[in-house]
């Protein structure tokens, strides 16, 4: 027995982790090397994620379901998954007012998904091959932190993929522990474990799939080929995990399965990302899964710019020779004879799947993976199998390696050699984990193509001088940023190429008015872009629908590159700049350096919520019907459009609507993004109310109290019924209800106020229902937290 | 006297075992064929002919173009089909006219990335009505494109094709009309090696149904170790419809002694023949080859290292293939992939008995 198997068996279990410490100083040390990758004073910013600026100014939002960063606004369920640890942890820094400026909180969470990286795969291998050397585990992590995958998602910084990638492995070793020696107590910290590493994963829905897919699927083998007995207590305490973890999750779990329309749909809608191209486009060749390779984007780029500019080392000879080296060393035990494998043949097992996964529709048996992909939708989750499935890929070769390793170490040959046994594991991590992956160590992965953006960036003092100018206009409306993108992305040149950025829009990340920053390109805001481009005044007809009170002329676009590039509505400046100069119906406000700002006069400005003056039908709600019907109206008019394909009787009814008789006003109090309480005064006669946020049913109009104020909402409010009132989708985007003041006030007296003149002052809240529903969820998740926590206490006291 | 393990064969045995399946594997070979060549991308009525370019070809980026001239040999030239390696996005144009002739007969301006939809793509164009023994040349050119490598050419092969649509009416129009345009078609598929892998895939049923029941129903087996020196019995064919049990059958008989050894070297050879000599991926043959190599290891209890050996084996050639030959690695992995896959399944399951 060797020293640290004899002090192993003497320590009480909460100090076993001590005799790993060293192995975690390792990584720890390794971790520093994130570091290294910043430019002072600057941000890393990744094509998918870039940090708010002002973190605390943001974290509310995040509790929400629905988002109207980027105008019109949509359901999001996913960004509820940052809410637990990352955004409690901001709520509470922000409730204590410590100050944590947003570079801080990248780089050191940065350091802890990549040094946690390194000590995940070493405590999933310990607990895989509890047999195999130290220095076998300790390469395991070494070689997770250091692989061509590593390379890969470091630049775009997706935290979901990054967080699964970080902590599966850690996650994933507590799931064994408890399927080896089943006890109520691991049962219970796996599942705390589960919720604390990998919930902010399932921000990207398809890895709660896979995560739960890869538990089940352990739990199989280990009752076929590893262990039979308890079979009963092993399956009920696994269930017991499942079933806590789901409750502690009950914050993302419930209105995912709630809303799993919505989440279907926004996979299917995004952009054409979802149609078989999407999906030919990322399979890769099955050579390319064995050695984590084989990405579309990775040898591409755009106007000279490659996305990656260290790729270009990897076509040589010498790194495709390298390339295999990891998947070659990871198979050899299948050769080389030694004691019990079974562990090792299920991760060769699920490294075989994953690559059938990633290669998608390549050859063999590619058109198996097209058929289903084609015709299953839930299979749209996974379109983009390299990003999805190659870490899994990376997880398996790194652990098999280091099995491998250690067979190596361990042959006869070598047995009696204290230091050349040691040579060939030296060797090959220095390989792989050195010269394979020198963007990580020279710091060149941060450092983007001479022509293209960068991934460091600063942002500019104009910016934050806007975001404060923005942040003192009152108004609850919407700004129009011009040159407009349908993707939402920002391509712009700051000092020159030197700091050239691309990434989302950086005024909708700094400060918190809504950007028009998406849209297909037949939305409404692509043809107000287009029309305003053309220098056409109609375009105020579909400003007017949209909410738009700024128009933000971003002089620092990178012109160029957005006028090429089919995500853009194209226009060059100085004819933008001349059109909205000339058009009659905005004024220049402000301009902060490279940034101008258009406002929309009073008389062409509908509020977020209005009554319009008129109704118009159409056959559809395109920008060209809408544009059609509207031509005869007078710019000032208010008014909002219907798509015949409404309910007949609904359509019949509203045709009779004539304008409302008398001036009515309408005060609103922004509550919150999902709740608005609103006073309508002076009504009488059935009117259309039309609120300019997305259509969604789950908007809903409930009484409210006398009050604009009331903010106070109950965790059962969900039980609540909204008021009988019939919803519509207005000006081929918004919500519209026609609301009867008599029929209302008639059932519901403790919201209307009776007027001398027989007309109703009404009190209405106007809700994001799933939000309701939410907020229940969060009580069950909390709930689950104390009971959990009490019971581990409970266990942990009675064995001490 | 009569041996009771001696049966002889009815003659509805003798009905079915000779004229009803091979009659039927025979209509389905058949079937499968025409349902290939009804589902090909040329279609009944098109002939192929192929063609080498005739200059350097480069591959597209900027302002590039790649050209060649070649002479019709049918009327009705309508599709011009190149093989790609890869492409991403950019403009190309794709044109063609009569050699002499100043002006382009047809101009089409397509986005490079359906090229990596379908790597044999086919330009097509209003059919040439009197195209045989012209001389056309046509060109295609990229126009200004942001990046290199956005259009790859199969360098390896340096062909195209072009493609002949007869008008139906032409070809039933008479007898020898008919005759002539069935040989050329003919003789115009077999060119191609593809369909003559599938022809002969398809066939594969037939040829062993015959080799088998030829084998089977004339030879005498001792079908029990331990009764070696009993008198031997003649095999009821109806017992070996089953293909697992019959092939389980013939690796038990006295042929197969000696033969272990070569079934697994012949398929490997086999194997290695697709990688190098097969210039397009056939599933087909790949999943052929897959279940020979299954059920050899099954029934010859072929070591589990042997495959995982193959598999690493592949794995090397893989990484030294890519620098010479992106296709031979992707076949290469492939196999791989399939050693790797059969060496652990066979691992599991002598777990699992263990």
């Amino acid at each position: 027995m060797n020293l640290q198997n004899a002090m192993t068996c003497n320590l009480k279990r909460p100090f076993k982790f001590i005799l790993s410490l060293p192995s975690w100083t390792i990584y720890l040390l390794l971790g520093l090397l994130t570091i290294s990758w910043y430019s002072p004073g600057k941000l890393l910013v990744g094509v998918d994620t870039i940090l708010p600026y002002n973190l605390h100014n943001f974290i509310n939002e995040y509790f929400y379901v629905w988002s109207n960063k980027a105008p019109p606004g949509l359901i999001d369920i996913n960004k509820l998954s940052f809410i637990f640890p990352l955004g409690l942890l901001l709520k509470i820094i922000d409730q204590f007012n410590l100050s944590l400026s947003v570079f801080w909180f990248e780089k050191i969470l940065l350091y802890t998904l990549y040094s946690g990286a390194g000590i995940s795969a070493y405590k999933l291998s310990k607990t895989i091959f509890p047999k195999v050397k130290e220095v076998a585990n300790i390469s395991a992590g070494i070689l997770y932190m250091f692989n061509f995958y590593v390379l890969f998602i470091l630049t775009p910084l997706p935290l979901p993929i990054l967080f699964s990638y970080c902590f599966f492995p850690y996650v994933f070793s507590q799931f064994i522990s408890l399927v080896t020696h089943p006890n109520l107590r691991k049962s219970l910290i796996f599942s705390i474990i589960w919720v604390t590493l990998l919930n902010t994963s399932y921000g990207t829905p398809p890895y709660l799939i896979i995560h739960i897919s890869i538990f089940i699927f352990y739990a199989i083998f280990h009752h076929v080929f590893i262990n039979k007995n308890k079979a009963i207590k092993k399956f009920l305490l696994v269930m017991l995990s499942f079933i806590i973890w789901f409750l502690l999750s009950s914050y993302i779990t419930i209105p995912l399965i709630l809303n799993y329309n919505h989440e279907i749909n926004a996979y299917i809608n995004t952009g054409g990302t979802v149609s078989i191209d999407a999906y030919l486009a990322n399979s890769v060749n099955i050579f390319e899964g064995f050695r984590l390779m084989g990405y579309f984007g990775l040898d591409d780029g755009y106007l000279g710019a490659r996305y990656y500019a260290w790729f270009p080392a990897y076509k040589t000879n010498l790194f495709k020779v390298l390339s295999f080296l990891l998947p070659i060393i990871a198979f050899l035990p299948l050769i080389i004879k030694k004691r019990s494998k079974l562990n090792y043949y299920f991760l060769t097992f699920l490294a075989l799947v994953m690559i059938f996964f990633v290669k998608g529709s390549n050859f063999p048996l590619g058109s198996i993976n097209s058929f289903i992909y084609d015709k299953l939708h839930l299979f749209t989750l996974f379109r983009s199998g390299y990003q999805r499935f190659t870490g899994f890929i990376a997880l398996c070769l790194s652990l098999m390696s280091a099995y491998s390793l250690d067979s190596i170490i361990n042959t006869k040959a070598l047995e009696n050699r204290k230091f050349i046994r040691y040579l060939p594991f030296f060797l090959i991590n220095l390989i792989l984990a050195v010269v394979f992956v020198f963007p990580l160590w020279t710091g060149s992965l941060f450092i983007a193509d001479k022509n293209g953006p960068s991934y460091q960036v600063k942002i500019p003092e104009d910016y934050i001088r806007t975001a404060d100018w923005l942040q003192n206009q009152q108004e609850d409306s919407n700004i129009l940023p011009l040159p407009f993108c349908i993707m939402g992305i920002s391509n712009l040149k700051w000092n020159g190429f030197k700091d050239g950025y691309s990434g989302p829009n950086p005024l909708a990340i700094i400060n918190q008015k809504r950007f028009f920053i998406t849209g297909s390109l037949e939305s409404l805001q692509s043809e107000a872009s287009r029309m305003i481009a053309a220098g056409n005044e109609r375009a105020i007809e579909l400003l007017k629908l949209l909410n738009i009170r700024y128009i933000l002329l971003q002089n620092d676009a990178n012109w160029n590159y957005v006028n090429n590039h089919g995500w853009w509505i194209s226009a060059d400046q100085s004819t933008l700049q001349n059109n909205l100069e000339n058009f009659k119906w905005i004024d220049s406000v402000k301009k902060i350096g490279n940034l101008w700002f258009y406002r929309v006069d009073d008389s062409y400005y509908l509020q977020h919520f209005y009554i319009p003056k008129s109704i118009i039908i159409t056959q559809n709600s395109s920008a060209a019907s809408i544009m059609a019907a509207i031509s005869k109206k007078t710019p000032q008019e208010s008014f909002a459009q219907i798509s015949s394909v409404e309910d007949a009787f609904f359509i019949d009814e509203i045709s009779k609507y004539s304008g409302i008789k008398k001036e009515t006003t309408i005060a609103s109090q922004k509550i919150n993004i999902t709740k608005y309480n609103l006073k309508l005064e002076s009504v009488s006669n059935p009117f259309p109310l039309i609120f300019s946020e997305s259509y969604d049913a789950g908007w809903k109009i409930y009484s409210s109290k006398k009050d604009l104020e009331t903010k106070t909402t109950s965790v059962i409010d969900f039980l609540k019924k909204s008021l009988d009132t019939h919803h519509f989708q207005a000006n081929g985007y918004a919500n519209g209800w026609l609301i009867d003041p008599k029929k209302i006030c008639n059932s519901q007296t403790n919201m209307c106020f009776n007027n001398s003149d027989g007309s109703y002052d009404i009190f209405l809240s106007i809700e994001f229902e799933p939000q309701r529903i939410t907020n229940f969820s969060y009580m069950i998740s909390i709930i689950t937290m104390i009971i959990t926590a009490i019971l581990l206490g409970y266990i942990q006291l009675r064995k001490i | 006297m009569k041996d009771k393990n001696i049966k002889i064969l009815s003659i509805f045995d003798y009905f079915v075992t000779w004229i009803i399946i091979p009659l039927f594997l025979f209509i389905l070979w058949i079937y499968l064929s025409f349902n290939y060549v009804y589902h090909l991308q040329a279609g009944l009525t098109v002939l192929e002919h192929k063609y080498k370019f005739t200059t350097n070809i480069q591959d597209l980026s900027g302002r590039k173009s790649v050209t060649s001239i070649f002479k019709a040999k049918e009327n009705n030239m309508g599709i011009v089909s190149i093989h790609f390696e890869s492409s991403s996005r950019g403009n190309v144009i794709f044109r063609i006219k009569e050699q002499l002739s100043s002006e382009w007969y047809y101009e089409a301006n397509l986005d490079a990335y359906v090229f990596a939809r379908d790597p044999s793509f086919t330009f097509g164009f209003p059919p040439i009505k009197e195209s045989k023994g012209k001389i056309y040349t046509f060109e295609l050119l990229s126009k200004e494109g942001p990046l290199s490598d956005y259009v790859n050419f199969d360098k390896s092969s340096r062909v195209y094709l072009v493609k002949f649509q007869q008008p139906k009416t032409e070809i039933t129009d008479s007898s020898p009309h008919t005759i002539n345009f069935i040989i050329k078609k003919i003789l115009n598929l077999f060119q191609d090696i593809k369909f003559t892998l599938h022809i002969i895939s398809y066939a594969i049923p037939l040829f062993l149904y015959i080799v088998m029941a030829t084998m089977l129903s004339g030879i005498r087996f001792n079908t029990k170790k331990k009764n070696a020196g009993a008198p031997l019995k003649y095999i009821h064919f109806s017992r070996y419809l089953n293909l697992l049990v019959s092939l389980r059958q013939f690796f038990k008989s006295r042929y197969y002694k000696n033969f272990k050894f070569k079934s697994t070297v012949m398929l490997l050879f086999f194997i290695t023949l697709s990688i190098f000599y097969l210039n397009v991926f056939i599933n087909e043959v790949f999943t052929v080859l897959v279940l020979f190599w299954i059920i050899n290891a099954y029934i010859n209890r072929v070591p589990s290292k042997i495959s995982a050996s193959t598999g690493i084996m592949f794995l090397i050639l893989t990484s030294i293939s890519l620098l010479v030959n992106t296709q031979i690695a992707d076949k290469a992995s492939a196999w791989a992939y399939i050693m790797l896959f059969t060496s652990l399944l066979q691992e599991l399951m002598f777990e699992r008995k263990t």
